[in-house]
């Protein structure tokens, strides 16, 4: 029984890892232009495709193709951001979930017509790899892609905090007039944030290819997980990203084992509703409140 | 028995202490003013005061009832109202809509009623022409007379003016100062917030000096600017 | 009331007195249209009614939809209650779930708001589908009664006509005022006496009480349902999407906005199967970036027309 709750102790932070790196994005996003970006299962969703289809097209290692959807994403969110998001930031904020949801509506089902509702799978000559100990397993995969969601959490951290583009992007999140009156181009800021936000999510869509199954439909349950992930971490709180995701994901695997996969889901709504109840700015405290 | 008393008002934010125990007193049909530097507590003893905040610690007394913790909405309606230091007039509703709906919930006056009351308020204040103008669309100086008049409307026996006064040209100043005192002179009690002393000290029968949390003088105008403390909060401690 | 407000409710009965003759003259493939039609214009007045005038984003609503489609299935099912007193029952349910949800919820603001009452609703759809022994789960239910098809027609268009009249009612009154009040600012409005948490508690049960109806009665005209249809998360979006195309705040916002929609869905839905949610999503965008307004306030801004209200 013992070995059980560990394993799924274990489950359950390894998956936070990959929570933390697509809500990152996700909070990355919200904290600096406000926008509550429902499309944002769907970039995922088109990084895994990136890799699926690179994987199968050209026999690359689903790992090699990370490069690929970091850069492929970050196109993509600068050009989302530049042709319509720009639109609705400073907006009231209903306009920004209109808008991004017919985004979603509009690549998902893109996605659908070209590429059909078919699960698809990448399995690897170490796919079934995994560590063994005491009883329990790690999935060499999974190790992996969680160290590698470690990094680059901490790598946006440290571009956040030490770079000259970081520092633009938190004086612009801060205040946008005095930042565009220090002469910060706030506009590329914006575009910058949602593709960087973007590139992050892609990444994360590409590790995940190498656990799952890929169809497009898979958008919108990642979405909704990183409401979850963020709020409980706090809203445009990057560190929070991590602590929320790994909470989410332990609790979620807990009671998946205690209980069945559905009542789970729902356990985790609840606590998402009774966390903004409660506490609207996050655990730590020290997320955005209106 | 005074109108409005507030004993002991402490409130905190984190390990900042904004009000240490604060006493006000406002009698009557009084003008009484309130002055102190920057982030000296006047904003957050009104806020404590009108249920925007809940203090810490002690009590507040409206018309000889307790109001302490009541909500903002329910101190309004038993007269005690406050204008904002920042001016928030309902921006998507014309000037008269927004007088209208101080008389409707405020005052819980019918429609009909309510609407012939707000015109009567404009033209008190001198807003009668720019009643059907979009709230938005009005000056600063306007934006200020309007969120009087929608304290008006909701038939109050005291307002908190938090710094109606503020960025107002010197003729705009004494309108104002005018209508605050034929206010009075109908009965209305005054607590006028300002940081710019002369205009209190002019308008005022009582005055009482807030600094860091803390009430360091009180009594007539002329008596006050001569105390040694006041004037060392305001000016530095090598004029006094 | 002004002599232009008094026109306009003689003139919006007229329209559903007009409709409610129709079926006498119409085709039935046009009949069925008008009656999915009508029923999204009751639940985007619903849903304009609370969120359009106080600006509370609801992304929630399914919830109640799917409250009011299982409360009414289950009383005819378990209870044999007959279909008519399940209606007000299941608006009942909806309505006493949205007293407590929106006691503790409508203290929170902007996206917090949003994202808790979609976090409820699909929380709520979770433990039907998982709650078996009450509700059948994941299986569905099948409903045991159904009206004739005329009669939906003309349930839907009372109810449609009731809440756009129910609307019209609240912009002309105090009500109104208190909403529209809460929307500019709500520390201001409760500074002037407004008591911001109980006229949207009120506002909220209401619209939530209707929407509950709707959904039983539509529950009962599609015979069969599971969670996943009555209580999903595209409901509540498209009630937001037409109250946002038509104009939210507004009377007709939702009578133009459902339309609209509905008859795009109609017209697409049978010419371009699969690209037809890719065109409503393409509409989406190409409103939010080019008519930010919604249709109407756009069409007013170009024409230059103000919004005909007095003061």
């Amino acid at each position: 029984m013992s070995t059980l709750i560990i394993q799924s102790l274990i489950n359950g932070v390894l998956m936070g890892g990959i929570y933390a790196l697509y809500s990152a994005g996700f909070s990355l996003i919200f904290g600096v232009m406000g926008v509550v970006n429902i499309a944002h299962g769907d970039l995922l969703m088109l990084g895994a495709f990136l890799t699926y289809w690179m994987f199968v097209g050209l026999g690359l290692d689903p790992f090699l193709t990370l490069p690929f959807s970091l850069l492929g994403l970050f196109a993509l969110g600068y050009l989302m951001q530049r042709l319509a998001i720009k639109r609705v930031v400073g907006a009231p904020p209903i306009m920004s979930y209109i808008l991004t949801f017919g985004m979603h509506l509009m690549i998902s089902n893109l996605a659908l017509v070209a590429w059909t509702a078919d699960p698809r799978t990448v399995t690897t000559a170490y796919s079934g790899a995994h560590l063994a100990f005491w009883g329990l397993t790690v999935p060499w995969i999974k190790l992996i892609t969680f160290l590698i969601s470690l990094g680059v959490v901490g790598a946006l951290y440290l571009l956040l905090h030490h770079s000259q583009m970081g520092r633009a992007i938190q004086a612009t999140s801060q205040d946008r007039e005095m930042a565009r009156l220090s002469g910060i181009k706030v506009d590329r800021v914006y575009a910058l944030t949602f593709g960087l936000g973007a590139a992050i999510t892609g990444l994360a869509g590409s590790l995940v290819v190498s656990f799952r199954d890929v169809d497009p439909g898979m958008g919108l349950p990642y979405t909704i997980i990183a409401f979850c992930v963020v709020v409980l971490g706090g809203m445009g709180y990057m560190p929070g990203a991590l602590i929320g995701g790994l909470i989410l994901g332990v609790v979620g695997s807990v009671c998946t084992m205690i209980f069945t996969p559905g009542w789970s889901i729902a356990i985790t709504f609840f606590l998402l509703y009774l966390m903004l109840l409660w506490r609207p700015a996050g655990i730590m405290g020290k997320g955005i409140v209106e | 028995m005074s109108l409005l008393e507030a004993r002991g008002i402490h409130k905190s934010f984190g390990a900042l202490q904004a009000l240490g125990g604060v006493d006000l007193c406002l009698e009557r049909g009084e003008i009484l003013g309130v002055i102190g530097p920057n982030g000296s507590g006047k904003t957050t003893l009104f806020n404590c005061m009108t249920g925007i905040l809940r203090p810490d610690s002690g009590r507040v007394v409206f018309g000889g009832r307790d109001i302490t913790g009541w909500p903002t909405h329910r101190i309004c309606r038993a007269g005690l109202v406050k204008t904002s230091q920042i001016v928030r007039p309902f921006l998507g509703m014309s000037v008269l809509e927004n007088v209208l709906v101080g008389g409707l919930y405020g005052k819980g006056l019918l429609l009909k009623r309510a609407r012939a009351q707000a015109l009567e308020i404009l033209e008190q204040v001198g807003l009668a022409e720019a009643a059907a103008q979009p709230a938005g669309s009005i000056t600063v100086a306007m934006r200020r007379r309007l969120e009087l008049a929608r304290c008006l409307a909701t038939g109050p026996q005291a307002i908190l003016l938090d710094e109606n006064l503020a960025g107002l040209t010197p003729v705009e100043i004494a309108e104002s100062l005018a209508l605050l005192r034929s206010l009075n002179a109908q009965g209305l009690s005054l607590v006028v917030v300002e940081h710019v002393m002369q205009a209190v000290m002019g308008v005022s029968q009582r005055v009482m000096v807030l600094d860091y949390g803390q009430k360091i003088a009180e009594g007539p105008p002329a008596q006050v600017v001569a105390d040694r403390r006041v004037i060392e909060a305001f000016l530095g401690e090598e004029y006094a | 009331m002004s002599g232009g407000g008094r026109r306009s409710l003689y003139l919006g009965l007229a329209a559903v007195a007009a409709m409610a003759w129709l079926p006498a003259a119409g085709p039935a493939y046009y009949l069925q249209l008008l009656t999915i039609i009508f029923y999204w214009i009751g639940l985007a007045a619903c849903w304009n009614l609370m969120c359009g005038y106080t600006g509370y984003i609801d992304f929630g609503s399914a919830a109640y939809t799917g409250i009011g489609a299982y409360v009414a299935g289950l009383l005819m099912l378990r209870l044999g209650l007959p279909l008519l007193a399940t209606i007000p029952l299941a608006g009942l349910g909806a309505g006493l779930v949205a007293l407590a949800v929106g006691w503790p919820t409508l203290r929170l603001r902007g996206a917090y708001f949003a994202i808790a009452t979609f976090a409820l609703a699909e929380a709520l759809m979770r433990v039907c589908e998982e709650w078996s022994g009450l509700t059948e789960g994941g299986v569905g239910i099948t409903i045991p009664q159904r009206l004739a098809e005329l009669s939906y027609y003309w349930l839907y268009l009372g109810l449609a006509g009731l809440l756009v009249g129910v609307t019209w009612w609240v912009e002309h009154h105090k009500h109104g005022y208190g909403l529209k009040a809460i929307h500019q600012d709500e520390q201001a409005a409760a500074q002037v006496g407004v008591d911001t948490h109980l006229i949207k508690l009120q506002t909220y049960v209401t619209s939530a009480f209707f929407i509950g109806m709707l959904g039983a009665l539509e529950g009962s005209r599609l015979g069969y349902f599971k969670p996943d249809d009555v209580f999903n998360v595209h409901i509540t979006i498209k009630m937001v999407i037409m109250s946002l195309l038509g104009g939210m705040g507004t009377v007709l916002g939702p009578v133009i906005g459902a339309s609209f929609l509905q008859l795009v869905e109609d017209f697409l839905g049978a010419r371009f199967l699969n690209y037809y949610l890719v065109i409503i999503g393409a509409i989406i965008v190409g409103v939010i970036v080019f008519l930010p307004r919604g249709i109407t306030g756009s069409l007013r801004q170009r024409l230059r027309i103000r919004p005909g209200r007095r003061p």
